[in-house]
């Protein structure tokens, strides 16, 4: 897959787990199921770029006697992520296209 | 290998990122190791879970915005170059005129001036501006005011 597309798609990946609830790296990736692929070194700069780009906001809590970083989807965040739900249809039927031409007799 | 030489490998790895970017990496590295050991592992098993720093500096430089890589500031380098430059020139000039014609060079226009007596080999006769070069002076006073401001606003940020 294209290194741009699998990029953005993690990052909504992110968003989407942490509209369930604030979360730190640990615990995300322990919640993002492992088909998605998703490593530490993948996941830390999808965090940096979501929280640079304000979807994505971090506060630090003590946690036995050491401080965790955790993460909170911003309302522009879920704007972003609902935007792109909304695109859905239009996605699924680009896509739809794309198998349907491949499978059809054609070119090799 | 151990927590501490882990973070020193990935350090080094990804030099080439801001401080500050770098430093969000490994704290964010560090607390990825402590709550593995909370859940269960050595730290030794927690490090070699994570992979060689090696392949993680790559991932991590891969995955990073070009912005946050470390860059020579040009323009600053620059500015602050010339500065130094035409100030040391400016003082140079300043010396050089003030000890050959005396505090009589100051602001006034001279078109000639007799270094030695007025009469035979000892006399030197200089034609022309020998005043202060007050336009060096200002534009060296310019200059070094837009590097100052240059830099306050860098760091200010």
């Amino acid at each position: 897959m294209d290194a741009q597309i699998r990029k953005g798609l993690l990052e909504f990946c992110v968003l989407a787990a942490l509209r369930q609830g604030d979360s730190y790296g640990y615990q995300l990736l322990k919640d993002i199921p492992e088909y998605i692929a998703m490593t530490e070194s993948t996941l830390y700069p999808i965090l940096r770029r979501l929280e640079t780009g304000d979807r994505v906001s971090s506060y630090t809590r003590e946690h036995n006697g050491r401080l965790r970083k955790y993460f909170r989807i911003t309302k522009q965040g879920l704007d972003y992520l609902d935007s792109f739900l909304e695109e859905r249809e239009e996605l699924d039927r680009l896509l739809d296209y794309i198998c349907q031409k491949s499978e059809e007799t054609g070119r090799e | 290998m151990g927590k501490k030489q882990f973070l020193r490998e990935l350090n080094r790895k990804l030099r080439t990122l801001e401080k500050s970017e770098r430093r969000r990496y490994l704290d964010d590295y560090e607390e990825m190791i402590a709550d593995m050991v909370e859940g269960g592992l050595t730290e030794e098993e927690a490090v070699s879970r994570l992979g060689s720093p090696e392949k993680i500096g790559e991932t991590l430089l891969e995955n990073t915005e070009p912005e946050s890589r470390r860059r020579i500031d040009v323009p600053g380098t620059l500015l602050a170059a010339l500065s130094l430059v035409l100030t040391a020139v400016s003082v140079w000039r300043y010396l050089t005129i003030r000890s050959i014609f005396g505090t009589f060079a100051g602001l006034s226009e001279q078109s000639v001036s007799v270094i030695g007596g007025a009469d035979g080999p000892t006399s030197i006769f200089v034609a022309g501006k020998v005043s202060q070069p007050l336009g060096l002076y200002a534009v060296t006073a310019c200059l070094i005011l837009v590097t100052v401001f240059y830099f306050v606003k860098k760091y200010r940020k």
